[in-house]
């Protein structure tokens, strides 16, 4: 994950010029504000999850690594799924990755995994979307390659 | 809830708004933080196993159990402690 957003950063592909966006493509938008809201969430026993041991500073660190926030691994994935999902333009190979990777790290790195059920169908439509919009083009550059090709012919 | 924790969500809560608010600007900064993100998230375990080992705590259990009993701090201190 940290390669292709890594990539990413050396070559810039996302445009996020959410300006023009269709409407229709704002419907990410709550799993969005719930990825960044929830770990919040009052009254979540956070203590259990850390651990009892967690009034040292060691506990501290645990929190930092294992607690439900999960830095990166839980909700903080989906929200990065989901800006992907608001891009005007994407880098295709980092979509495509960072949806698989996410599904992958559900399985392996998130201790509740409950929390990562949303993540499924964000990643599912990002890969659907992107990947079939990069193939409708080509079929209508394709197209639009035939007919001119035709027409000169 | 620990204090550090609901800090790194707010300092990512205004990397997101960094984003929105500066979009393409920025994009180059925000996808290294995010890599940036990430590689912390992978070394951070291993740096603590490391800290742990060399602070001579114990040996280290990982256990996937988060609802198992944990040791107290003190008995934790005398015996192997676990990172879950």
């Amino acid at each position: 994950m940290a390669l292709v957003w890594g990539l990413e950063a050396l070559r810039p592909r996302n445009d996020y010029d959410t300006a023009s966006l269709p409407q229709w493509r704002w419907w990410v938008m709550p799993f969005f504000l719930w990825a960044l809201w929830w770990p919040l969430t009052p009254g979540f026993p956070y203590h259990e999850m850390i651990g009892a041991a967690s009034t040292t500073v060691a506990g501290q660190f645990e929190g930092l690594l294992y607690s439900p926030f999960g830095i990166m691994a839980g909700p903080l994935t989906l929200a990065l799924l989901c800006l992907l999902a608001l891009c005007r333009e994407a880098n295709r190979l980092l979509v495509t990755a960072f949806s698989i990777l996410a599904i992958l790290l559900t399985r392996f790195a998130e201790p509740m995994w409950w929390v990562s059920i949303p993540i499924y169908p964000i990643a599912a439509y990002c890969l659907a979307f992107w990947n079939v919009d990069v193939m409708v083009r080509a079929r209508r550059a394709r197209k639009s390659r035939g007919q001119n090709g035709e027409t000169e012919g | 809830m620990r204090p550090v924790t609901p800090a790194l969500h707010v300092l990512w809560a205004l990397v997101f708004a960094l984003i929105f608010w500066k979009r393409n600007e920025a994009r180059r900064v925000f996808a290294a933080i995010v890599a940036a993100g990430y590689v912390f998230h992978a070394a951070m375990p291993f740096a603590f196993v490391v800290w742990r080992m060399w602070a001579k705590t114990g040996g280290v259990v990982y256990t996937q159990d988060l609802g198992a009993s944990r040791p107290s701090s003190t008995a934790a201190a005398s015996a192997r402690q676990c990172v879950c």
